[in-house]
């Protein structure tokens, strides 16, 4: 499923003396089964944009696919609804959202809603648990009396459960220690591997994108400022550095090095392993040349 | 949007009726309220509506603004009008209408009625557009400050009142997205049978309550590790400043009283 | 002679109802002018320690003394007017209308005459770089202004020792960067002692000091230096490393001779070259 954005505009309050224009001449295109990340500062229009993902937020104008199905101003929100089956969003601090007596019903809420039958719902919510690093028999405790970190599973969980056909994730880890933040990133790059789940993960991590998203798009005061592979985001630092952004640290690493050196890495570099695979080459190949 | 709503109510400026001080400004409403009754003909309304009017000017507001502040209450007042054209059997028949019959006298009530109405509703919104939430509060804790004697805890109800002003927006913006998630959920709150509207109502209301009450007590901490432990011996940053305009407002609608006293019939 | 300011011995603590302890006999001392970082897992009990150290809570035993004074119902309020805390939640510590109300809350609090307090809400507001924010609604805010007034709150009153309480967890980069830079500041310049608990290795690596806790008592205490050589101990225990640390160590684990004692890209860097030029 592919989503296209076209010309998309979006302005808060319009015809209004509180009017503000939050997004601008967007055209993207995010394929079927790609992990894109979306990066830019608080106010670039990140929010906004991920809002026309699943139709919380129409256009003003422009428009946005989904599949097949478009989202103009003209749409109705009841008529959108299919489409929030289709596109889950795990927002910033998930856990807010919680609100059954337990674990279990919270997570079979989605899903009910979108009309599938109560077993069934509860069988897809016993498998999440797994998937989401929870013991079973959390499903019958109240969320309330979870720590924070688990309460943000069960969130996600609700999520996953809608089985949607692509995923947003708005900052996901924001507020846990780092194993937990960690543990979480992970769950989601599983997920879409195994299953090419389509996912969308706004993040102000560039370490986060480089390792996980194949495409990424930068947004700067409400439009989208390049488009393209981490490798090609994050080659030119210093233009990134313009619009207040900087490169991930293994990327940083790689130019000082470079500058240091006086040579070229080869390697993007953009996860650590790549990193440390291309000092080592750097290294062994000093040992070979001595030899 | 919501916000605009509340909020919005008060529009800056630096009127002469802006920078009153918010005791003046409540107390005058205060005697206001009582002297409204007090006229009863064209003469004593008349008087009162210039008064009205060029407190109106005074403050710089556009017209508009304050007529907007009458819309929510236009039906309460037809409905006032009719009542009084209708059931009211003085003076002479101007109309008549198979059995109903329309007086001199029901129209005049009418139109008195309503008047009253509306001057009593514009002086009201015009002491919102005129000061901010926080200065009624301060305005309503200086002047209650008498019953503190008598053990009202007027220091803990206004500093509820400023911390409950505080918080509207924040809540506003926490209730758009609780909103916002459970949509992405499924739930729909623009319609649907009752049954579900119950569901989507609980599905905002739980994660609200619940948010606000960790905000209590996290903003209870955060009171105490800043100091705060009642109003004893606490000072004041905000100070009301009582000036010699504070007292002319105050006389003149004092001479306002004693005018339309003089004039009723 | 270094003047200890905040000594800590022996602090034990349990919940209400529950049998582990939150916090087990930990001991440490602050000194004038130090930044002392406490760094753990969510659960370790750091921030249960911060809320010890300002009355908050109440200890099961052992003795906290600021200030030479031990903490006691009846110092408390005292010591709370020498200790700011900074909380996590940016929107859950505000508590006045308009900014200058904000910081003007503890002075009010504490019966500063009005003068005098508002050269204090002038200044404290000038020192975080905020004051042009003065009648401003909170809501029209960002998180990292909001915890910048969160501090001039404090500062308004001169404390002696500030408190962070993961106070720039809920924040993004900007704003993070903004707050460590306020507080920095005021640290080297004005040599206000902090303490900050946190899991923010940028934090972490420019504190004086670092205390590691895990499950509520403490693992080690040392320079950045020192902690960071820990190494997968840490990560064992749900911390982060910097980046740095963390490339250095699996180079040393493919063969590549790297000393333990640095952490920054540049001093990475340096040695790599070093080693570079030699072969």
């Amino acid at each position: 499923m592919d989503i296209i954005f076209e010309k998309v505009e979006h302005v808060y309050n319009a015809n209004s003396p509180f009017a503000r224009r939050a997004l601008y001449d967007v055209d993207i295109m995010i394929e079927s089964g790609s992990y894109v990340a979306v990066i830019g500062h608080t106010g670039s229009g990140k929010s906004t944009l991920l809002q026309h993902l699943n139709g919380l937020l129409q256009p003003t104008s422009g428009t946005v696919t989904v599949g097949n199905q478009t989202i103009t101003n003209k749409k109705r929100q009841r008529d959108l609804k299919p489409l929030r089956k289709k596109v889950g969003i795990v927002f910033q601090f998930p856990e807010h959202q919680l609100f059954e007596e337990t674990v279990e019903k919270d997570i079979c809420f989605g899903p009910m809603n979108f009309g599938v039958p109560e077993e069934e719902a509860k069988k897809k919510a016993r498998e999440l648990m797994k998937l989401v690093g929870l013991p079973e028999d959390v499903l019958a405790k109240s969320p309330f009396d979870l720590s924070g970190g688990q309460m943000r599973r069960v969130a996600i969980a609700g999520v996953l459960a809608m089985e949607p056909d692509v995923i947003v994730l708005d900052e996901p880890t924001a507020g846990l220690d780092p194993r937990g933040r960690k543990e979480i990133m992970e769950m989601f790059y599983r997920l879409h591997q195994e299953k090419q789940l389509t996912t969308v993960l706004v993040t102000h991590s560039m370490e986060d994108a480089a390792a996980y998203a194949d495409y990424m798009i930068v947004m700067h005061k409400g439009t989208v400022w390049k488009t393209g592979t981490p490798q090609q985001i994050f080659q030119d630092s210093d233009a990134l550095a313009e619009i207040g952004l900087n490169v991930p640290e293994t990327v940083r690493l790689k130019k000082e090095l470079e500058k240091k050196l006086g040579i070229t890495v080869p390697s993007p570099c953009l996860t650590i392993e790549e990193t440390v695979d291309a000092i080592q080459k750097l290294f062994s190949k000093v040992n070979a040349h001595d030899e | 949007m919501m916000n605009s709503m509340i909020i919005g109510k008060y529009v800056p400026g630096d009127s002469v009726i802006h920078r009153m001080d918010p005791r003046a400004k409540l107390l005058v409403i205060f005697i206001y309220v009582f002297i409204v009754f007090l006229a009863n003909n064209s003469a004593t309304y008349a008087i009162l509506s210039v008064f009205t009017f060029s407190l109106v000017v005074l403050s710089r507001i556009p017209l508009s603004f304050v007529l907007k502040g009458l819309k929510p209450v236009i039906w309460i007042v037809a409905i006032t009008f009719l009542l009084h054209v209708f059931m009211t059997k003085e003076g002479d028949v101007l109309y008549q209408i198979g059995s109903f019959s329309i007086y001199e006298g029901g129209v005049k009530q009418g139109v008195f009625i309503s008047l009253r109405f509306l001057l009593l509703i514009m002086i009201t919104t015009l002491l919102t557009l005129t000061t901010t939430p926080i200065e009624v509060t301060d305005g309503v804790e200086s002047l209650l400050g008498p019953l503190k004697k008598v053990h009202v805890p007027v220091h803990e109800l206004a500093l509820m009142m400023s911390i409950s002003l505080r918080f509207i927006p924040t809540l506003m913006e926490e209730t758009e997205k609780i909103i916002k998630a459970q949509t992405a959920r499924g739930v729909d709150f623009t319609g649907g049978p009752f049954s579900e509207r119950i569901k989507a109502i609980v599905s905002l209301l739980v994660p609200l309550f619940i948010s606000s009450f960790k905000r209590a007590e996290e903003l209870a901490t955060a009171m105490e590790a800043r100091g705060y432990r009642g109003g004893e011996g606490r000072t004041k940053f905000r100070q009301l400043v009582w000036k010699w305009t504070d007292t002319a407002f105050l006389a003149a609608v004092l001479v306002l009283a004693v005018v339309l006293f003089a004039l009723r019939s | 002679m270094e003047d200890t300011i905040l000594s800590v011995e022996k602090l034990s603590f349990r919940y209400p109802n529950q049998s582990d302890y939150a916090v087990q006999n930990v001991t440490f001392q602050v000194k004038r002018g130090e930044w002392l970082a406490i760094v753990g897992h969510n659960g370790s009990g750091k921030s249960t320690i911060a809320k010890l150290l300002i009355g908050l809570l109440r200890p099961e035993s052992g003795v906290i003394k600021l200030f030479h004074t031990v903490l006691d119902e009846r110092t408390v309020w005292e010591i709370r007017r020498r200790v700011g805390m900074v909380f996590q939640n940016p929107d859950n510590q505000f508590v006045g209308t308009t900014v200058e109300d904000d910081v003007a809350f503890a002075l009010e609090n504490n019966g500063i005459p009005r003068d005098e307090m508002i050269k204090r809400v002038h200044e404290a507001l000038r020192q975080v770089q905020m004051e042009e924010f003065l009648h401003h609604e909170p809501h029209h805010l960002s998180g990292g202004q909001k915890q910048r007034v969160a501090i001039a709150g404090i500062l308004a009153l001169r404390p002696d020792l500030i408190i962070l309480d993961e106070a720039t967890s809920m924040l993004d980069p900007k704003g993070r960067q903004e707050v460590l830079d306020t507080v920095r500041n005021l640290n080297k310049k004005q040599r206000i002692t902090v303490l900050s608990i946190t899991h923010d290795l940028e934090e972490v690596a420019k504190a004086d000091r670092v205390i590691v806790m895990n499950k509520g008592e403490m693992m080690a205490e040392g320079t950045p230096k020192q902690i960071f050589a820990l190494g997968t101990k840490l990560e064992r225990i749900g911390l982060d490393l910097p980046f740095a640390v963390k490339i250095r160590d699996r180079l040393k684990q493919r063969g590549i001779p790297l000393s333990s004692s640095y952490v920054t890209i540049e001093e990475l860097v340096e040695e790599l070259w070093t080693l570079y030029l030699k072969r």
